[in-house]
């Protein structure tokens, strides 16, 4: 399935094709993001790492670092 | 997945497995920071409280609490910003925080770098690379920051002054001073800093001290805080940014790394305090602030970067 995935920090937009019923979790694993360094949104909501990912979703990663 | 507590989405998942939705996420933040508050005396009854501010999601959402915390005292809330003159970065974050503090009518105190010490931080940078001089930015930055936030809250009379720090800023600070061989700076650290009792000194306290990096930021979105991400330009010259990123994928493979550093350094906290505080602290003789040292950090630093400058530079106190 395919996801379009905003990454706040890179400012940067990614169209991922990850395996089905993924979730949150496994689309930060392969981008090599820790849980604690993002927020998810989920079709501009506020979701956990376990929230399933379906085809289409559009998820934002916001930052959690403060800029210095 | 939905929240413990009722069936609402959930929205952030805790170290020990609680899943919460916006409500509850709330609840369970203002709760632990109401007992960090109470368990370390954080702020007592009637004290006048400063509320150093850098425009950023953690010391707005400090504020933004502490407003509610002492609706019935507001009076004795005030925030203070220092302008390092930072170009497209300070003074962007400093907008927002000018509307949250006129939107809440907040007193807001602004001192720059350039009306304090005759030079913006992007001027000492630059003196400090032509002239290989070796100060860092981030040392410039902090020294001179936390100079000019004691000096003033002391004029205006504050009896403490609050910072956004959490337990990820509080995490990277233990692991480096631990890997420089820095044991006096760690025992000014934890939830109430400093070692020594001293006037000159207003005491800052951390009220999100257990809080993670995470949390502040849900909580600050929660409460329609604006999270903006503008990263400063010499933050990747800092050596806390590799600490930072180790500390964040150990705790990926080792869920809770940050808390347990963080739990395990305050048991020996109280030692290293008691090791330190003998310690006799004076007065720098240029600025007058107390400083275990003749001259100040700060007051050397200016030493350093003033003979580059053209003209007389004030070394206001």
């Amino acid at each position: 399935m395919k996801v379009k995935v905003f990454i706040q920090r890179l400012r940067e937009t990614r169209i991922l094709d990850l395996e089905e019923n993924g979730k949150i979790e496994d689309l930060l694993k392969t981008l090599r993001i820790s849980v604690s360094e993002v927020i998810p949104v989920k079709n501009g909501v506020i979701v956990t790492e376990k929230e399933p990912l379906g085809e289409g979703d559009e998820i934002k990663l916001l930052s959690v670092v403060s800029g210095g | 997945m939905v929240c413990e507590d009722c069936e609402n989405r959930a929205v952030y998942i805790s170290l020990s497995g609680r899943s919460l939705c916006s409500k509850h996420f709330k609840k369970y933040f203002e709760k632990k920071v109401m007992q960090t508050i109470k368990r370390y005396s954080l702020i007592e009854y009637g004290e006048r409280i400063l509320v150093a501010c850098s425009g950023g999601k953690d010391s707005t959402a400090l504020l933004s609490f502490l407003l509610r915390l002492m609706k019935n005292k507001r009076e004795n809330i005030a925030a203070i910003a220092v302008d390092e003159g930072i170009s497209g970065y300070r003074d962007v974050k400093l907008n927002g925080l000018v509307e949250f503090c006129e939107e809440n009518n907040i007193p807001l105190h602004t001192y720059s770098f350039k009306e304090q010490y005759g030079f913006t931080l992007d001027e000492a940078v630059k003196i400090s690379r032509e002239n290989r001089l070796k100060i860092k930015p981030c040392y410039i930055c902090g020294v001179l920051r936390r100079s000019l936030i004691n000096t003033y809250a002391r004029r205006l009379g504050f009896s403490k002054v609050a910072t956004g720090h959490n337990l990820d800023d509080e995490a990277q600070t233990i692991l480096m001073n631990y890997l420089r061989g820095n044991p006096s700076l760690l025992a000014r650290l934890g939830p109430k800093t400093g070692i020594v009792e001293d006037e000159g000194f207003v005491q800052r306290v951390k009220p999100f001290y257990f809080c993670t990096e995470k949390e502040d930021a849900i909580y600050a979105i929660l409460t329609g805080i604006e999270v903006d991400f503008v990263e400063c330009p010499y933050h990747v010259e800092n050596y806390r940014l590799e600490i930072r990123d180790f500390l964040n994928r150990l705790d990926s493979t080792i869920p809770g790394v940050k808390h347990s550093l963080v739990n395990n350094f305050l048991e020996i906290l109280p030692l290293l305090k008691r090791e330190y505080s003998a310690r006799s602290i004076g007065r720098c003789r240029v600025c007058g602030n107390p400083s275990a040292r003749e001259v100040c950090r700060a007051c050397m630093v200016v030493e350093k970067i003033k003979p580059f400058l053209g003209g007389n530079v004030n070394r206001e106190q």
